[in-house]
């Protein structure tokens, strides 16, 4: 038998677990050091236990599915407990500018230490909720009057109820929530219900649900913390026959909780992927006009648990919309092959950087979303739209499988070296390289970024923002003659900010483009270096053009001293003509203390001549300092110094750091603590800073 | 008084004109300097190996302070090659003058000082130099505390 009950709007329901109730399942436990460990006793970080807070804070750690389950993901992993002899909290402990610590932590025995995962911290209680004994509720006499109604009383009550639905519970539940929203605000709808079916043994189960958002909103404004936490981790340590635990989290509290706009994408990106799936297709929904944005925004707050009316959360939404929709657009523009496509590619790749970099998956979201809960159940009116999304999603992929495992690492070194800099080593940019899944890979990406400062999720965002304009299709366009050509981006994107190479006007490819105001953001070294390489007319004319000689050109420096001389500056020093220099043997030369070599710039281009389209971005560096043969006379020849094995080619724009605050540095380090260097000292410190940053070379060095 | 060793700006190295002692001692006595430019300078201190140079308004800036263990003195500068290379990056800015900040003072003692010996970072400062030179831009300084007993170990 089933029976209404009415909810309360503005409060949720929860459920206690008890302590000795969790646990690991069986393969966490063969597979963490729960096996290994023996009861513990475990401390926090806080000196003073205040019980009465921390029991609050015990509480919370219990209730999965709350806001608490952030402190207990912050735990680095799931305690079993098996006593709980004291918790503790307090605020003020220490200050850290304007902001007050407060620290909680938890004191007992605990039988594991592994994750526990949620889904069985919910099953424990149900199973402690479905053996709860029998209210007595089935002997009150308005119970026993509902149980024996007729069906006209029935059929009167329902047409008495105002939270009347369809009638239809899986139509309800496949509803978002914005669309719950929508719907309850179209049919006047508020109050929440559950439906639950009494078993004969008097135990209730709940059958269907509908919780209305004025309660998530309320629960939201009241209940949901959005302070920051900063995680101690643990560590475990042996105080005589126990191990102690330390571990603990501390709120950062003394100014209130505040929804910027890349908080609200991080919520969101935390989110399961049919969540954010979700809140892609209502956000496709609202910006194009089938729902309202009050409407999405509420949803938005209501999905993320923030809350409409938090402040900031509006102009969040509008941004979260803007950027959804500019994928969405460009997705269906280029399904559709409409000419716009080429003006959007720019929005799209920017829209979807700033979501990825957020920690919100755009295209897994909705492929994993039409796959299963899309697949089964009503999507809404947007399923259309998150199919384009997954399959531009798709479309870089296969544009991405499509190159050479070449060609991936020099697109990947090169973006990298454009707009990381030096966050290149940390995101491992050789593993981009060699992903399979570019999308999944940039997503990661954007992910492992969202949670770090806004000057590095920046320079993420430009890196893929950068890799998409290169792997997004390109819109095809119809040639006076009839014919389908694809249209490059690059002539109909309006970029007046893009410093292009000249090489790009030398073959002819970017005709018309802006000029660079400074160097450093190549466009497409790949593309014009294979069409430079196919031709050889072409690559000499773009050579002169540069100043570079093939063959190298002959300079001369004199032992002991640094810099190249031409042949004439040489030839005047020692008295003799132009010619005559030109004429000696390299035992004349000797004689002379002067060392004929080739021009390093030339050789480094004709070692590399695929790199000669882009040598106007590129400066060439002695791998080891040109200071070595003045300092050092003998040590290395010049020769040795000119070899291309130990030049590198550099790109301006991110040499200004990368080469005056890391590398120059530290040889300058180098320099100071070794009066005296071993040519092992100095090959040593050249190979460490190639493993170091080779990766960020033209070409790589030290992979 | 605290004390810090700093790493400025390394912008540059001796230059072609510059008139040193011997080479493998530390520090360099150098008796004429030459600053070679290697690269476009973005902070008010620079390190030239052994050469220091401030940008005019921070040397103007120690010597209202009143500080110890330093001298002021003009400053030739010259560039390397690729120099020009880098500039290019900063067609709008114009290069700061610059001033040779001779360093004489005694670690430890005067607000400025020079660790003798092998380390990687010999200019120790003064807590109070330093507050002076953070007033001015250092982008690209290193600045860690002071430790004498590491120092004179490495040393």
């Amino acid at each position: 038998m089933s029976a209404a009950r009415t909810l309360p709007t503005g409060k949720s329901r929860t459920r206690n677990i008890p302590t000795r109730s969790l646990s690991m399942s069986r393969e966490l436990q063969e597979n963490s050091e729960a096996r290994s460990m023996q009861p513990v006793a475990i401390e926090t970080r806080a000196l003073m236990p205040n019980q009465q807070d921390m029991a609050a804070f015990w509480e919370s750690l219990k209730l999965a599915g709350s806001t608490s389950s952030r402190e207990q993901e912050m735990f680095s992993g799931g305690f079993s407990f098996s006593n709980v002899e004291s918790l503790y909290g307090g605020s003020g402990a220490t200050a850290e500018g304007d902001n007050k610590a407060a620290q909680k932590g938890i004191i007992g025995t605990v039988d594991h230490i592994g994750v526990v995962p949620m889904a069985e911290i919910k099953l424990e209680g149900d199973r402690q909720a479905a053996t709860q004994p029998d209210n007595g509720a089935l002997s009150n006499p308005e119970v026993q009057e509902v149980r024996t109604a007729s069906a006209k009383q029935v059929e009167t009550v329902k047409a008495a109820n105002p939270n009347v639905s369809d009638g239809s519970v899986q139509n309800w539940a496949s509803k978002t929530p914005a669309e719950r929203l929508a719907y309850a605000e179209k049919t006047d709808q508020d109050g929440s219900f559950e439906l639950v079916e009494r078993k004969p043994s008097g135990q209730e189960v709940v059958i269907a649900a509908r919780q209305m958002f004025a309660e998530v909103e309320t629960k939201s404004q009241a209940e949901v913390d959005s302070r920051p936490i900063k995680d101690y981790g643990y560590d475990v340590k042996r105080v005589g026959d126990t191990q102690v635990i330390r571990s603990g989290v501390e709120y950062q509290v003394g100014k209130p909780p505040e929804v910027t706009e890349q908080s609200l994408f991080a919520r969101i990106g935390s989110l399961p992927l049919d969540q954010q799936a979700q809140v892609i297709g209502a956000g496709i929904k609202a910006f194009s006009g089938e729902m309202s944005h009050q409407q999405f925004r509420i949803g938005v707050g209501a999905i993320t648990g923030l809350g409409e009316g938090v402040v900031g959360l509006a102009q969040g939404a509008e941004s979260l919309g803007n950027a959804i929709i500019g994928v969405a657009q460009f997705s269906r523009d280029m399904m559709e092959n409409r000419p716009a496509a080429a003006e959007t590619a720019g929005k799209a790749c920017d829209s979807v950087s700033k979501l990825l970099t957020s920690g919100i998956k755009v295209y897994s979201a909705a492929e994993g979303y039409l796959e299963s809960v899309g697949a089964a159940t009503n999507v809404g009116d947007y399923g259309k739209a998150l199919r384009d999304v997954a399959w531009l999603g798709q479309q870089i992929n296969s544009r991405w499988e499509a190159m050479t495992p070449e060609e991936k690492t020099k697109l990947t070194t090169q973006l990298a070296v454009e707009n990381l800099g030096g966050l290149a080593v940390g995101f491992g940019i050789g593993k981009i390289a060699k992903s399979e899944k570019i999308v999944e890979t940039l997503e990661a990406m954007g992910t492992e970024v969202s949670a770090m400062g806004a000057g590095s999720r920046e320079k993420a965002g430009q890196f893929i923002s950068r890799m998409l304009d290169k792997l997004m299709p390109e819109s095809m366009g119809v040639t006076p003659d009839g014919r389908l050509m694809p249209i490059p981006k690059d002539n109909i994107r309006n970029e007046a900010n893009v410093l292009m190479s000249k090489a790009d006007d030398s073959l002819g490819a970017n005709a018309g483009k802006p000029k660079e105001l400074q160097s450093g953001k190549p466009e497409k070294p790949p593309e014009v270096t294979k069409e430079a390489l196919d031709n050889p007319e072409g690559l000499a004319k773009l050579a002169k053009k540069f100043g570079i000689n093939m063959p190298p050109k002959d300079t001369y420096v004199f032992v002991g001293e640094k810099d190249a001389l031409s042949a004439d500056a040489a030839a005047k020093r020692l008295g003799i003509s132009a010619e005559q220099l030109k004429s000696l043997d390299s035992t004349s030369l000797i004689a002379q203390k002067l060392e004929r070599v080739p021009d390093y710039r030339d050789v480094f281009f004709n070692k590399h001549p695929g790199l000669i389209p882009i040598a106007d971005r590129l400066v060439i560096h002695h791998g080891i300092p040109k200071w070595v043969l003045k300092e050092h006379p003998g040590l290395f020849s010049a020769v040795e110094l000119n070899d291309p094995l130990v030049l590198r080619g550099i790109y301006r724009g991110v040499n200004d750091e990368l080469h005056n605050s890391l590398m120059h540095k530290a040889w300058l380090k180098f320099q100071r603590t070794h009066p005296n260097p071993s040519r092992s000292n100095v090959l040593d410190m050249l190979e460490s800073l190639d493993k170091k940053y080779g990766h960020l070379f033209a070409p790589t060095e030290g992979d | 008084m605290r004390f810090f060793a700093i790493s400025p700006e390394a912008a540059g190295n001796l230059g072609n004109a510059c008139v040193h002692g011997d080479i493998t001692e530390r520090p360099v006595q150098i008796h004429k300097a030459d600053f070679e430019f290697q690269f476009w300078p973005h902070d008010d201190l620079l390190d030239g190996f052994f050469i220091y140079a401030c940008s005019s308004e921070l040397a103007a800036a120690l010597k209202t302070a009143n500080l110890t263990g330093f001298e002021l003195a003009k400053l030739d500068v010259s560039f390397e090659e690729r120099f020009y290379q880098w500039a290019e990056l900063h067609k709008d800015e114009q290069l700061p003058e610059f001033q040779w900040l001779q360093v004489n003072g005694r670690v430890g003692i005067d607000d400025f000082g020079l660790v003798a010996g092998p380390v990687e970072t010999p200019l120790i400062v003064s807590e109070r130099a330093l507050t002076i030179l953070k007033q001015y831009k250092l982008s690209f300084c290193d600045i860690e505390t002071y430790i004498p007993q590491k120092l004179s170990a490495a040393g």
